[in-house]
């Protein structure tokens, strides 16, 4: 009687984990279809570069198998590691359009190396970024259906896309809140020493 | 907050952390998608509308319950009544996931067969709550007021037969109680004692001796049976489910039932656990036993020790004393010496010991069996079998 329940135990045991194996390859395909288009608009970013006529494209496309292997493996196919990867394939687009390039160009003409900043810019240019957001929501959607049920990945893609749609708004009051604490701290400022040394 | 969360919190530092060193006001932007997903509120009131399920039911049977819980506020919802491990779930689900926004009714139906007897308490619904983004995770109990009695089913004992022996028969249907409320029949006159009723005063035979008699009459019920379950560990032997103390507690609900029915006085003496209830007549009295079993767990105590502790009790009422235990674990002596004063029968339980040790304890049980009846009634009984066939 016991052997027999150790049995039905172990029977059900095995039955549990096959069902569990079935839920996460659900949320596996779909981790593993957003890190194959993250990393298709990576890869369409690092085209559109300049400094795709130095590196050829295709040589990126290995990169591609990574979440393809992750995924035979317990974790989740768009790993933090694979989207730092993405950003770095990114970064000849993110970087021109910084002020750390700017002051390195005029440091360099500064210096009298203007050949070699002129060439730097003709292969780094300033160009606009929409392709990293695409990226950044769809590693977070990636992360928040992670050994979740299929269902739900609908309303993690809504819920994704919305905060997609939403955080361009949060900058106006975050820099209207910045404008009216600077103000404040000035005002205040003035009365004080208005205070102290009138 | 949950795995997915904390990997949220990693991103958002990593692009703002990347977007400083780089001086990317692009990146640092972007670090507000990850906390805008952190940020998304949940809130969740559960509360139990109605709840239906069986207060009653024998071991074996389907515990029906169904439960219909109101959930409002917005998230994805999670509930499960928590089952007792002694239930198996045999039709549908105690647990339900759902998303919700606004308002919902959740109905939850289940049968699940109880294994063991008992009073369970199933008065736990617990819900988790997730927020849309799935990163934080919220936990939450609310009760309810299901309690259920688990009895064994009541055996149709028709006769208890008794074995033939060199002990005088201690069936009680014939005898009568030594106390109780006195009847019309007349048994004797003797002298007055301290208590006795004025109104049982002989006053013809107190003139013609000199001193004051009282007429004696037959008290009214029968004689009174009095149960010792055994409960000590040995008694757990078997699973949890099918074991020997199990099937006492079968057989003293079944025996309290037949004696309880016919008239008798029935008393409980739970051997471990210490529990006694003294010897009374009636279906209450019966309820009041069948609850009493419904709680025994088990404990350490001699049959000696409990004999001993209610010898009083036991000289009072001179009742039929059942004791149902393993026989082979018992201490003959005790029985011998109180089988003199008052009528005993054993029901030495067998059936879950198997292979060479079991068949050591055979041995050994048809030792103190042969031993138990030269002194008193002792009934062998195969815990496989069923208990009206015995």
């Amino acid at each position: 009687m016991v052997s027999v329940s150790i049995k039905n135990n172990i029977e059900k045991t095995e039955e549990v984990k096959l069902n569990k194996r079935k839920k996460m390859a659900g949320w596996k395909l779909v981790s593993l279809a957003s890190a194959e288009l993250a990393f298709f608009f990576a890869y369409l970013s690092f085209s559109a570069t300049p400094i795709s006529s130095l590196i050829n494209p295709v040589f990126l496309i290995p990169i591609s198998l990574i979440p393809i292997f992750t995924m035979f493996t317990e974790k989740n196919p768009f790993s933090f590691e694979f989207f730092g990867l993405l950003i770095a394939i990114i970064f000849p687009k993110i970087f021109p359009s910084t002020p750390l390039y700017n002051s390195f160009i005029n440091a360099l003409y500064v210096l009298g190396f203007e050949k070699l900043a002129k060439s730097i810019v003709s292969i780094m240019k300033p160009q606009p970024t929409p392709s990293l957001a695409l990226i950044v929501v769809l590693f977070c959607f990636a992360q928040i259906i992670e050994g979740k049920k299929i269902q739900y990945a609908g309303v993690a893609f809504v819920t994704v896309m919305l905060a997609y749609l939403l955080y361009p708004l949060f900058f106006t009051p975050l820099k209207s809140t910045y404008v009216i604490t600077m103000i404040a701290v000035g005002v205040a400022a003035v009365a004080f020493a208005l205070f102290k040394y009138t | 907050m949950r795995k997915a969360g904390a990997l949220l919190v990693k991103t958002s530092l990593y692009l703002i952390l990347t977007g400083i060193i780089l001086t990317s006001p692009v990146l640092i932007k972007l670090a507000i998608i990850p906390a805008i997903l952190l940020i998304i509120p949940s809130g969740m009131r559960v509360k139990i509308v109605r709840e239906s399920w069986d207060e009653k039911i024998s071991v074996g049977e389907n515990l029906s319950v169904s439960i219909l819980v109101d959930l409002k506020g917005m998230g994805i919802v999670r509930i499960r009544h928590t089952l007792p491990e002694y239930f198996e779930l045999v039709y549908g689900s105690n647990f339900k996931e759902v998303f919700v926004l606004g308002r919902r009714l959740v109905k939850i139906n289940y049968k699940a067969k109880a294994t063991k007897r008992g009073i369970y308490s199933l008065n736990k619904l617990e819900y988790e709550l997730e927020n849309f983004s799935q990163t934080f995770v919220k936990r939450g109990i609310v009760r309810s007021s299901v309690l259920v009695e688990v009895k064994h089913k009541l055996p149709k004992i028709k006769k208890v037969r008794e074995i033939r022996g060199k002990a005088k028969s201690p069936i009680p249907g014939i005898d009568i109680a030594k106390i109780g409320v006195p009847g019309t029949d007349f048994r004797e006159i003797r002298e007055y004692m301290p208590g006795d009723s004025i109104k049982f005063v002989n006053w013809k035979a107190t003139a013609r001796r000199g001193k004051m008699m009282v007429n004696q009459y037959e008290v009214e019920g029968k004689k009174a049976v009095w149960i010792f379950l055994d409960s000590n560990p040995y008694m757990l032997h078997g699973t949890t489910v099918k074991n020997y103390l199990e099937s006492a507690v079968e057989a003293a609900n079944g025996l309290a039932y037949y004696y309880t029915t016919r008239g008798h006085k029935v008393g409980l003496y739970v051997v471990g656990d210490a529990r006694m209830i003294h010897p009374d007549v009636g279906s209450r009295q019966f309820k009041r036993i069948s609850k009493s079993l419904l709680e025994v767990e088990g404990g350490r105590e001699n049959i000696e020790d409990a004999l001993e502790k209610c010898k009083k009790m036991i000289l009072l009422y001179k009742p039929l004393l059942i004791i149902i235990t393993r026989a082979e674990r018992m201490r003959i002596e005790k029985i011998l010496k109180l089988s003199k004063l008052i009528p005993i029968q054993v029901i030495a339980l067998k059936g879950l010991d198997h292979g060479f040790s079991g068949a050591i304890m055979d041995v050994a049980r048809r030792k103190s069996v042969s031993k138990l009846r030269a002194c008193c009634n002792c009934v062998e009984f195969d815990v496989n079998k069923p208990l009206a066939v015995w």
